[in-house]
């Protein structure tokens, strides 16, 4: 068990600036997620924590201990990996047990069984510990992975992408198991992901990084609901963020936005006046944001809606529709409920709550609040 | 998926080496060097060679690094430019090796071409439909494990026999040779055009079909094309092969009907002695073609020969 | 335009049989989405639509004329594959041009149709440039493109946006579907992602193992599961499924769960499932959870997957882990104690083999009463 602080971590390859300046803290015994595109960095800051590259300015610390000069086997650390590192010659059980075979001194043989037999009971190896781990599927192959990086304790578990070759039903399970384990073993989590939903649902912190550059690292629940520039709002959340350019007025004491183009309401932003107010560029154009999830639908003459939109598309998920909607030369989503499914073409009033809308400021990204 | 794959092992740094920094590099540049001159000698030596006047080849107790007094004597004689009537050893007779030069491009470009041909739709028959089964590559690939020299008097009798032998046509066109060329070099061919092909995705040939191609438009307009590179590289050293053949031309040819390696072992000894200079000019002479064939397709060159060997 | 119709189609490779005996109807200018995992077969039946794999039996029907030997070229039918398969050798112009010069269009109709296409599909700026200059979504547009600038009479798309990163894809799976409605085309769709059969398609096919599962519109796919293949493969998170059992008495069916029993009068379905082991199965979103106290059955937090929007909350229902869709808002810690509950209108029971018996799908047939 460790605490992991990244201080000023900055990695070039040649002229490719793959991690810049990158500083967080994982705390001791949590669970937390390097989330972007592929490319963004997050798996050479990962291969920096591990000891497989040299940062090439600033420093990691376990534990206050500076470790960016120690070999990989020095830094114990576990990994489990995409492609996952099984001796698809051995049984289940000694797949498991060649962690602690290979130390020394080589422990008892009594206590490798014990400490076997308990990782995998953990990760639901139990009754497939004699069968070959050639003839296992793919599913229990990523069991065995995660189960062989346990058995060393090491103080920092890394996982990089560990489900990305899993199918969807399976990955949902291993989801809850992987954070259930976690939950249990107490140990300090990196996990390494571009699918949002994993890193959602799994982590205690995120770390979203685009191109090198950390864009946010927070909790879910601030990610989804704060988010601190245009590109963590459009990556976080499963349908995509309604965006439209609004002009910035004043009416008394209320500080409003209104979508610049088509006819709508003025949605009340008081609370971010400041913000608003004194960014960098005071003429810098401004875009309102809003989860589709966010949007609520009114009738078309109801008063309480900020804008009226067009059905271009519905989208049928099952739980939930996506409709796809037409205000002037953008579009909007919303998210409505199978059983009032509307039609293409019809007329929808949508409300935008002053809480839900996020203020983005074009020159920089950054949200307003 | 069942792959043992130990992706990522812990390393261990190698201990400091005890040599100073400086010396590193200077030891390294002496190095290469050394073994460069020592492979770059013979060619020094057969380039200065072909400019030696006569007195200069080989007399003895004497050698001579560089030519005293260049000459285009012996390029002069050997193109049949001059009958070099000056020479000590004069004998009056021409030395001319443009005849011969002429039946080694013939003989050479046209087995290079029928190995191609034969070689391409081999080559992609089995990297595409896996024609002949798995062993067939091996197969083609073992018709040269046996050397040469085992079969060709079989071969020189079945050639004598059919009436191949030392046979030219219209004077410059020894259909022999190009076949036995062709067939001695297709299995490379074979061999390294299959690599290029599997290298292509499937998809690429069957978009073609469904945009409307027969199977072989989508060879020649889809397939083709992207193997440029490759194909080029394989020509090249096919043609190398052809070029440098001696053996088969010596069996089957005689006389002028000859090629310029044969020529040129010729000119060894014999009536007036080793002419090493002759030797030298026509060695030069026949360095050249594949040389500016290999610049002319460097471009495609270093791509095709590092085709395959990256997985992308 | 035209209706592809499978009869039968039966494909072996080798020892492995790619496709049992399928048969599909897909009517003109329709989306079509055929769903399964990988190794279902799906890839297999569009090449047999188009033709670059000829079934061992069956027969394929375009416009009900039978094509099964014609050649591909000749079907004019247009095919987007996985890995895009375009020409790397080619400009992007060309790519776009060469399925039109292979049909001997005259040059100024080449011209125009491809402006039309790049115009389309965004692309104008990126004719004169090779494949390997272009991203990923670029790519993705112009193999759209070689399809669309045939004008075929029908489009088959193998998993055309998978490769794709994720916001990327939700932006091109509306894309589709407008283009698509625009069109008017038939449109066959191979995915293994059930949001995007679900999200774009008019009806699914839902395959496994080389055999038609269930071929319906999506909203039946969702709520009447042929069996609990499909009730696992549609919906994320899956379906849970709780081991119960079912006895008759008269035409009234009883099935115990350890902790809750179900009553419905079905005597329609007696032969079908008959007594003994069964399964109840369940949507996430379909339980409902209570924080404190209340109805319910008794149950405990597991984990919590928070998704921004909503959370999935893992329960420890007797003894297995099912899935359960919360609001944001509701606070939970793991180990927690739950009350957890099932909505009687959307249950469904399958039999011990998987079979869908019953599917309340929004009807009154189940009362449920918690033990």
């Amino acid at each position: 068990m460790a605490q992991i602080r990244l201080e000023s971590l900055t990695k070039h390859f040649g002229e490719v600036r793959a991690v810049q300046d990158l500083s967080l803290i994982a705390e001791h015994g949590s669970f937390i997620a390097l989330l972007g595109p592929s490319g963004c960095g997050k798996t050479t800051t990962m291969n920096m924590i591990a000891g497989l590259e040299k940062p090439t300015s600033g420093e990691i610390y376990f534990d206050d201990e500076a470790i960016s000069r120690l070999e990989p086997g020095q830094r114990n650390v576990g990994f489990v990996f995409q492609n996952y590192a099984i001796f698809t010659h051995m049984s289940v059980y000694d797949n498991l047990a060649f962690g602690l075979r290979v130390r020394k001194p080589r422990p008892a043989r009594e206590e490798v069984d014990r400490e076997v037999r308990k990782v995998a009971e953990t990760v639901g190896l139990a009754q497939a510990l004699d069968r070959r781990a050639a003839r296992l599927s793919v599913n229990d192959l990523q069991k065995v992975a995660l189960g062989r990086s346990m058995i060393v304790r090491p103080a920092i578990f890394l996982l990089d992408e560990p489900f990305s070759n899993l199918d969807a039903a399976f990955r949902a399970y291993m989801r809850a198991e992987l954070k259930r384990i976690q939950h249990e073993i107490g140990q300090t989590m990196v996990y390494v992901t571009h699918d949002q939903v994993e890193a959602m649902g799994m982590a205690d912190r995120i770390a979203v990084m685009s191109l090198g550059v950390l864009q946010q690292y927070g909790t879910p629940d601030e990610l989804y609901n704060r988010p601190a520039n245009r590109f963590v709002a459009n990556f976080i959340g499963s349908v995509l963020m309604n965006f439209l350019p609004c002009a910035y007025t004043k009416d008394g004491d209320r500080a409003l936005v209104t979508p610049t183009e088509g006819e709508s309401g003025a949605i009340d932003v008081s609370d971010r006046r400041a913000a608003i107010e004194g960014r960098e560029d005071a003429a810098s154009s401004l875009t309102l944001s809003i989860r589709p999830e966010r949007v609520r639908i009114v009738p078309p003459d109801s008063g309480e809606a900020t804008l009226r939109a067009k059905v271009a598309l519905v989208e049928p998920l099952g739980s939930r529709d996506i409709i796809h909607l037409r205000f002037g030369e953008h579009d909007l989503r919303a998210v409505g409920a199978p059983g009032r499914r509307p039609h293409i073409g019809d007329n929808l009033g949508l409300v935008f709550d002053p809480a839900a809308v996020h203020v983005f400021d074009d020159a920089t990204g950054l949200a307003l609040r | 998926m069942a792959a043992v794959e130990e992706t990522r092992t812990t390393f261990v740094a190698p201990p400091a080496s005890r040599t100073p920094r400086w010396l590193k590099p200077t030891g390294r540049i002496l190095t290469i060097v050394l073994i460069g001159a020592l492979f770059a000698f013979p060619l020094y030596w057969v380039v200065t060679m072909s400019f030696k006047p006569l007195p200069e080849w080989n007399p003895p107790g004497k050698v001579y690094w560089w030519p005293d007094n260049p000459t285009l004597e012996n390029y002069e004689k050997i193109l049949g430019i001059s009958s070099g009537e000056q020479s000590v050893f004069a004998t009056g007779r021409s030395r001319s090796a443009v005849e011969f030069l002429v039946n080694s491009v013939v003989a050479a470009i046209g087995g290079t071409i029928l190995a191609l041909i034969v070689g391409i739709f081999t080559a992609y028959g089995i990297a595409r439909f896996r024609a002949g089964g798995r062993m067939l590559p091996f197969q083609i690939l073992q018709l040269r494990m046996f050397p040469p020299i085992a079969i060709i008097i079989p071969l020189l009798f079945f050639y004598v026999e059919i009436g191949l032998w030392n046979k030219e046509y219209f004077g410059w066109f020894n259909l022999g040779l190009i076949v036995l060329y062709g067939a001695v070099t297709f299995p490379f061919v074979v061999w390294l055009m299959r690599s290029f092909f599997q290298e292509v995705p499937r998809e690429i040939s069957e978009a073609a079909i469904v945009d409307g191609c027969t199977q072989w438009g989508a060879f020649f307009k889809a397939v083709l094309p992207q193997v440029k590179g490759g194909l080029a590289a394989t020509a090249l050293f096919v043609f190398i092969l052809n070029w440098s053949d001696f053996l088969i031309a010596k069996v089957m040819t005689q006389d002028n009907n000859s090629t310029a390696p044969v020529y040129l072992q010729s000119l060894q000894g014999g009536a007036s002695g080793n002419e090493y200079g002759l030797q030298a000019a026509l060695a030069c002479i026949l360095i050249i073609p594949p040389a500016v064939f290999g610049l002319l397709i460097q471009r495609y060159l270093v791509r095709g020969l590092t085709f395959g060997a990256i997985k992308r | 335009m035209a209706s592809i119709r499978l009869d039968k189609i039966t494909k072996t490779f080798g020892p492995v049989t790619a496709l049992k005996s399928v048969s599909l109807h897909v009517n003109d200018g329709e989306f079509f989405a055929i769903l399964g995992p990988p190794g279902a077969g799906k890839t297999t039946t569009l090449r047999t639509i188009v033709g670059l794999e000829t079934p061992d039996e069956g027969d394929v029907y375009l416009d009900e004329e039978r094509v099964t030997d014609v050649w591909p070229g000749d079907r004019d039918v247009a095919l987007v594959f996985q890995n895009l398969a375009l020409y790397p050798d080619k400009t992007v112009y060309n790519n776009l041009a060469f399925p039109l010069r292979q049909r001997k269009t005259p040059k100024p109709e080449i011209e125009r149709r491809v402006a039309e296409t790049a115009r389309i599909l965004h692309i104008e700026h990126l004719l004169k440039r090779k494949p390997a200059k272009l991203s990923g979504g670029e790519r993705q547009r112009v193999a759209l493109g070689r399809a669309l600038v045939r004008d075929p009479r029908a489009y088959l798309l193998d998993e055309p946006i998978s490769a794709l990163d994720a916001l990327l894809r939700l932006e091109m799976r509306t894309e589709l579907k407008h283009l698509q409605r625009d069109l008017k085309r038939t449109l066959v769709y191979v995915t293994h992602d059930q949001v995007e059969a679900m999200s774009m398609a008019d009806r699914i096919a839902v395959l496994r193992e080389g055999e038609i599962q269930q071929v319906a519109v999506p909203e039946d796919v969702y709520h009447r599961p042929a069996n609990r293949f499909v009730a696992t493969v549609i919906g994320s998170p899956p379906m849970n499924f709780l081991p119960a059992t079912a006895s008759w008495s008269d035409g009234s069916l009883r099935v115990d769960h350890v902790a809750f029993s179900l009553s419905a009068r079905a005597p329609e379905v007696r032969a079908k499932l008959g007594e003994g082991a069964c399964w109840v199965g369940i949507r996430p979103e379909d339980i409902h959870i209570e924080a404190d106290g209340g109805e319910g059955v008794p149950a405990s937090v597991y984990v919590t997957e928070p998704l921004g929007g909503e959370t999935v909350v893992d329960l420890q229902l007797a003894d297995r882990v099912v899935k359960a869709l919360a609001p944001a808002t509701l606070q939970l810690r793991s180990d927690q104690p739950v009350r957890a509950q099932l909505d009687p209108h959307r249950l469904h029971i399958f039999t011990e083999a998987g079979e869908t018996v019953l599917s309340a799908a929004g009807a009154d047939v189940f009362q449920l009463t918690v033990l």
